[in-house]
């Protein structure tokens, strides 16, 4: 780890990078229609919907799907964006994940502030002040992991076309691909000879990790859902616990993936 | 100064530097000249940091680029063949952030952006900027660290002849301030009588050094050690046949 991420502490490039970083997100057309966006979803959901229940509901649907796209579609075109310029960038003396790091915090930065627009109207109706506040702490780890799922696509990838197919892909993958895996491996003898397998599979997908929690914390699932195996049982006890560390999880790994693809690139 | 010494560098089968051994010294302009496929890209961006030789060794002003990369990129600015930038800023947002980057002084910056011409360009986009106006910012972020180790790819393609020989004169210029300028090209005949030294490149090594004020009559030599450089060639770049 210490050579993927040789010492950060020169503070002069690190500044560099961090407001061009900022720069950069601040010109991202993804990130410019996620605004748009988070501020039409959070009026809708304060327009449309009839109670404060719904409200949140709502919100959750935008942030499992807009949230997690935009993050990604803007990680993906904000590593190719400066693609041709990494000669010039990789020849100055600055590691190479200070690029990557750089990049998640501002743009991770400016979500949390976007993301505001989308969660106030639900605020302001009075959906609850910690219901929201928790919800808005997820959809930021989820647009976190996402966010990463973006850069590691776009560092992999040899061209933009090739970053957004890579990346789309991989969002198809976890809103569809794990599910259907699983309703497949649901007809297994073996799967269903022990069930934790199947909800292990889950598990790991972030996307259902998000959606169990939210859902569970707006009390849209009945609870004795949640006493099917011992491993749902614990699940949907520390959902929330285990979406953090889910999260936490893949965006670490995908920055560590792209930091090593950084360090190895060769023109 | 630099210091290389029998570096080997293959892409796959692709064997481009067999033992690339030399030394280029501060107050002196170096030219690295050969053909196509010589190994002069290669070397310079094993120079710049890059790429890693898988042997041999390549020291700016005494630092290890492989070893210390960080370190040793700090004594050196690098111009590539073709520079490029984010398509959606501005010059100046490009400047600056190579400003702040290397700790530049902000009179350094505005006397840079004078120097290379750039100052009706400040608020345009990278990606409106014509090929010899971008080579201009590529220029000026050359000169923006004030660094004792120039590396120059192919300088100049797209620059129109005032520009070329204002190039050559800022570069003869830094030299004196005691840098250390390395320059690969094609264009020998362009470069008559301004480099101090000029190294043959050929097969991935020093062939041998040429006399660097009379280079025209050293064209026929150079001919016969790439005799099918006008087959490789292509519109961009321009074979041996064409030099002067």
């Amino acid at each position: 780890m210490s050579r993927l991420f040789p010492s950060l502490v020169e503070v002069a490039p690190l500044r560099a990078v961090l407001l061009r970083e900022f720069r950069d997100a601040l010109i991202n057309r993804y990130f410019q229609v996620f605004s748009v966006l988070s501020l039409l979803g959070g009026a809708a959901a304060f327009v449309l919907s009839e109670d404060t229940h719904s409200i949140a509901f709502l919100i959750l649907q935008v942030s499992l799907y807009f949230v997690s796209l935009f993050a990604l579609l803007a990680g993906a075109s904000s590593a190719q964006a400066e693609r041709e310029e990494w000669q010039m960038l990789f020849a100055q003396p600055v590691p190479r994940a200070a690029y990557i790091i750089g990049k998640f915090i501002a743009y991770l930065s400016i979500f949390s502030a976007v993301l505001v627009l989308l969660f106030l109207p639900g605020l302001v109706a009075g959906s609850g002040a910690q219901r929201i506040a928790m919800l808005y702490l997820q959809t930021l780890l989820l647009a976190a992991a996402f966010l990463a799922v973006g850069l590691a696509a776009g560092f992999l990838a040899h061209d933009r076309a090739q970053a957004l197919i890579a990346g789309v892909s991989a969002w198809l993958l976890f809103l569809f691909g794990f599910d259907l895996v699983a309703l497949f491996a649901a007809r297994w003898d073996f799967v269903q000879k022990f069930p934790d397998l199947w909800v292990g599979l889950l598990m790991l997908n972030p996307l259902d990790s998000f959606r169990i929690e939210a859902l569970f914390a707006l009390e849209q699932i009945p609870a004795e859902a949640a006493n099917k195996t011992p491993l749902a049982s614990w699940w949907i006890g520390h959902a929330g616990l285990w979406f953090s560390m889910v999260a936490a999880f893949w965006t670490v790994a995908l920055v560590a993936l792209a930091g090593l693809r950084l360090n190895r690139w060769e023109e | 100064m630099i210091a290389v010494e029998a570096l080997t560098k293959s892409y796959g089968r692709n064997l481009v530097l067999r033992g690339m051994t030399f030394n280029a010294a501060p107050r002196e302009i170096t030219l690295l000249v050969g053909a196509n496929g010589a190994g002069k890209s290669t070397t310079m961006k094993v120079l710049a940091g890059l790429i890693r030789p898988q042997k041999g060794s390549a020291h700016i002003n005494r630092i290890d680029i492989v070893d210390q990369r960080i370190a040793a990129q700090r004594s050196l600015a690098y111009l590539p063949q073709r520079p490029s930038f984010h398509p959606r800023m501005t010059c100046a947002e490009i400047l600056r952030f190579y400003a702040r980057l290397r700790a530049v002084a902000a009179s350094r910056y505005e006397a840079v952006i004078d120097l290379a011409g750039l100052r009706e360009f400040e608020r345009v986009r990278t990606s409106a900027l014509s090929g010899g106006t971008r080579q201009r910012l590529g220029l000026a972020l050359l000169l923006l660290p004030d660094a004792p180790v120039l590396l120059l790819d192919e300088p100049g393609l797209s620059l129109d002849p005032g520009w070329r020989q204002r190039l050559q004169d800022t570069l003869r210029f830094e030299a004196e301030r005691g840098k250390t300028v390395l320059v690969t090209t094609h264009l020998v005949r362009e470069w008559n009588n301004v480099a101090h030294r000029c190294l043959l490149c050929r097969d991935g090594k020093i062939e041998r050094e040429l006399d660097p004020t009379n280079l025209p009559h050293n064209f026929d030599e150079m001919e016969q050690v790439a005799p099918d450089a006008h087959k490789r060639s292509t519109i961009n770049e321009p074979p041996f046949s064409i030099v002067g």
